[in-house]
């Protein structure tokens, strides 16, 4: 609906409009005898900005005979308010730039109105990365701030052919995001098919990352996700230099990456600032990790359960012996230790951090010393829940996968031996290998194999070399050019 | 259309074939030496009759679609024996490795279940597709190899050239009950004409999939039949399944016996092969029905199979799997590679 002319029926329908919200101001003022009012939404402007940028200069406009649209154009054209004016014409163009952080001028016998950027909201200040630490590199992580999260990737791509597009989404809660690619590098198909992704979601609120990936993945039966997320700029510069597009949310320190592939969660900042065979080793240990986190709980129960002929006599004595003592059958000793080590882990995740350690105390004397010496859980089994949680840790970014995938395999492992774990391994690779995510399959370069981008799979080449190699996710697409 | 690179295609053939090996010959001929020479020549006749398939794979004629979008009912008939050699094919499997289960693991799982799991896997991973079984089936290449390599460093066997007899007129008919035997086993040809359908375009990649796996075969087998007859000798006619007796004599400080870690790369080997089998009978019966059908189709037939004990290595097996691949594999190709070549000759004459 377009505004009206008449200054205080514009109010009253903005007023209508926000339900008489409390933090709706209202400032009436008159510049050269014409009735204004500026409007702004309480804790989203910065007073002193205003008044430096807006009132200072608006009282000072002085002209005989001065028609309403002189104000406007002075607002928008001649004067320098701020590097951001925009018109507005409607009551939503009003509500949406009051929501931005906008202050609006509405000018008594003026159809349109002026939108000034004032943008003055508190907003946590740029902190070390919570869940992605690293020794070398970077110590920044993305704000809840879109325009500051924007501003840290452009520090570091000091170049015209990096691309920011913003659009909004959620029904209800308008939320800006940007979309980051780097021009030429990521496909402009891939850019499109994006846009018009994220263009479909129809959800009301947007409340973080987890909103968007189902729409840019779109793999409803995947165990995997096709998107990963990130809140180090630098990891986000270098995942959309091989041609990725990334989304960031405002309000949201995290960044969107798609398309994410499986061997991506086995690197780490750290490995492109160390020597190439320190980085193998690093990462065979992750790999090493993720098979021990997600499967050594079930290989175990197959092996002493089912197929006890596979351990070596002194192994199988030492178990036997441990295992003699404990009341319950061995599967559900193993659920009960696997239960409880979730609900610890969430409890220190959740509690505040002052409190967290208490969790790990009551954690470490009730599972650690008085199970096992009360004889309900045996040593060897907590000795292979030690390894399995330690190992869990060391891939965050799969934790969700790699927590299911050890109760699947506990009750494989423990109902059927080898032959459940095998099924059940054979059917997440099966998953694992339909999945993908604009084309891109999700365990590439791997299956299927890309000999190029291997640089960087298990064991990372030097930079020398690595700039004469360059691979970008287009070259990974496998639809009819596997290799 | 889901497309797989003729490395997968070679793969996806290889691994049906280690399948077909693990299980389906156990216990039912004597090993010997006389099977070296037969396997070579096997090869050479698998090859002359993969040709027609071949000159009309990568000749760009997409025989599946063909039969697929013709309205002919002689094109639904045979549309529909590929899906019931495949469903065959398919239970035999099942019911081997149940068997399998049943004699080498008795206390893990009953047979039915067995049964039942697999065939339910299967049809998941074959719903998925041809491309997703086909990157899976590379990962599962390489456990295989990784499995056999570290086997044969830490196997404590010794060879014993004793066991390697010279051959004889006497063994001519076990060459040739062998040779039959490993013909009938040459279901690569009718799958190498479904997945050819599957194949991205580029050039000779049929031919390509084709020499990989006639050679792979041919090398894999001797290695195989060389390691049974020096390290078991004759000791291999009563074991029921000479590769894992192979396997016993491998062993380290941590693991006592590969008998189990042998089955778990069998076993998973088992859903990827019968994935496949099942995606090439449910593409014969297209749609979501098709895929539901072969897996209650194979299911039941799996279950009463083992119930029967059904031999899928008896003579009437043998006759039903030859049949299937001479006119599936060969006569089919063949017969429409002639119709292409006529078709050629009448446009050029007009």
């Amino acid at each position: 609906m377009n505004l009206s002319e008449n200054l205080e029926r514009s109010l009253s329908k903005v007023k209508d409009l926000f339900g008489d919200s409390s933090d709706l101001n209202i400032v009436r003022f008159e510049a050269s005898g014409i009735k204004c009012a500026v409007l702004t939404l309480e804790g989203m402007t910065s007073s002193s900005d205003l008044s430096k940028m807006l009132f200072s200069p608006l009282m000072d406009f002085k002209k005989l005979f001065a028609e309403p649209a002189d104000i406007y154009n002075y607002l928008m054209r001649k004067g320098l308010f701020s590097t951001e004016s925009k018109p507005v014409r409607t009551y939503s163009d009003i509500s949406e730039r009051l929501c931005s952080g906008f202050a609006v001028v509405l000018i008594n016998g003026e159809r349109r109105g002026a939108a000034i950027g004032a943008q003055g909201f508190k907003t946590r200040s740029i902190s070390e990365p919570a869940t992605e630490n690293n020794i070398k590199g970077s110590m920044e992580a993305f704000s809840d701030n879109l325009k500051t999260s924007m501003s840290m990737i452009r520090r570091r791509l000091k170049s015209p052919l990096l691309r920011f597009e913003t659009m909004k989404a959620g029904e209800i809660s308008s939320t800006e995001l940007a979309i980051a690619y780097i021009s030429g590098k990521a496909p402009e198909s891939l850019v499109s098919e994006v846009k018009s992704r994220l263009g479909e979601i129809r959800l009301d609120i947007i409340s973080g990352t987890g909103c968007l990936e189902p729409f840019l993945s779109q793999n409803p039966g995947s165990f995997f996700s096709g998107c990963s997320t990130t809140e180090r700029p630098d990891t986000l510069v270098a995942k959309i230099n091989e041609g990725r597009i990334a989304v960031l949310i405002d309000g949201v320190p995290f960044a969107v990456v798609c398309p994410a592939l499986f061997m991506e969660n086995f690197q780490a900042v750290d490995d492109y600032e160390e020597k190439p065979y320190f980085a193998f080793l690093q990462r065979l240990l992750r790999y090493l990790s993720f098979l021990a986190a997600g499967f050594l709980p079930g290989i175990y129960l197959a092996a002493t359960i089912h197929h006890p002929e596979i351990l070596a006599k002194t192994i199988m004595t030492n178990l036997i012996t441990s295992e003699e003592d404990t009341p319950f059958p061995l599967m559900l000793e193993m659920v009960i230790v696997v239960v409880l080590f979730e609900i610890m882990r969430e409890a220190g995740l959740r509690l505040p951090k002052a409190v967290g350690g208490a969790v790990s105390i009551v954690g470490g004397l009730v599972i650690g010393d008085a199970a096992v010496t009360s004889g309900l859980i045996s040593s060897p089994l907590l000795i292979i829940i030690g390894i399995t949680a330690t190992c869990s840790f060391v891939l965050p970014s799969l934790n969700p996968q790699l927590t299911a995938l050890r109760f699947i395999g506990i009750f494989a492992g423990g109902l059927a031996g080898f032959f459940g774990m095998a099924v059940f391994s054979l059917v997440i690779l099966v998953n694992a290998s339909a999945s993908d995510c604009l084309s891109v399959p999700y365990l590439s370069p791997a299956a299927p194999f890309t000999m190029k981008a291997t640089r960087d799979l298990l064991w990372r080449v030097g930079y020398r070399k690595m700039q004469k190699r360059k691979v970008t996710v287009e070259s990974l697409n496998g639809s009819g050019r596997e290799s | 259309m889901a497309k797989i690179s003729s490395g997968q295609m070679f793969i996806l053939l290889i691994l049906a074939r280690i399948m077909h090996t693990m299980v389906f010959h156990s216990a039912d001929f004597s090993v010997g030496t006389y099977m070296l020479p037969t396997l070579l020549v096997t090869t050479l006749i698998e090859a002359a009759l993969s040709l027609p398939a071949l000159i009309l794979i990568d000749g760009g004629s997409d025989i599946i679609s063909k039969l697929s979008h013709g309205s002919k009912k002689v094109y639904m008939l045979l549309r529909l024996l590929y899906s019931l050699y495949f469903l065959y094919i398919a239970t035999g499997t099942i019911k081997y490795i149940a068997e399998f289960m049943h004699t080498q693991f008795r206390r893990v799982i009953s047979p039915i279940a067995v049964i039942v799991i697999l065939a339910v896997a299967a049809a998941y991973c074959a719903h998925l597709g041809i491309e997703a079984l086909a990157r899976a089936g590379t990962v599962v290449f390489w456990i295989f190899i990784a499995l056999f390599i570290s086997m044969a460093l830490v196997s404590e066997g010794s060879f014993n050239t004793s066991n390697l007899t010279h051959i004889t007129g006497n063994d001519f008919p076990a060459m040739v009950d062998y040779a039959v035997r490993d013909l009938s086993s040459g279901w690569w040809l009718p799958m190498l004409v479904v997945l050819g359908t599957h194949l991205n375009g580029k050039k000779y990649g049929a031919k390509k999939a084709a020499a990989g796996y006639l050679l792979f075969k041919l090398v894999m087998l001797e290695v195989l039949a060389v390691l049974i007859i020096l390290v078991l000798g004759k000791f291999s006619d009563i074991l029921g399944y000479p590769l894992l007796a192979l396997g016993a004599y491998a062993r380290t400080i941590f693991v006592q016996s590969f008998d189990a870690v042998n089955m778990f790369v069998w076993c998973m080997n088992a859903v990827l092969v019968c994935g496949v089998y099942l995606f090439i009978s449910s593409e014969g019966m297209k749609g979501k029905k098709g895929e539901f059908a072969s897996l209650a189709i194979t299911l039941a037939a799996g279950i009463i199979a083992y119930n029967l004990d059904l031999d899928f290595n008896g003579e009437v097996a043998l006759i039903i799997k030859t049949a299937g691949i001479i006119l599936l594999g060969v006569v089919l190709p063949l017969i429409l590679m002639i119709e292409r070549e006529v078709k050629k000759c009448v446009s050029s004459l007009q």
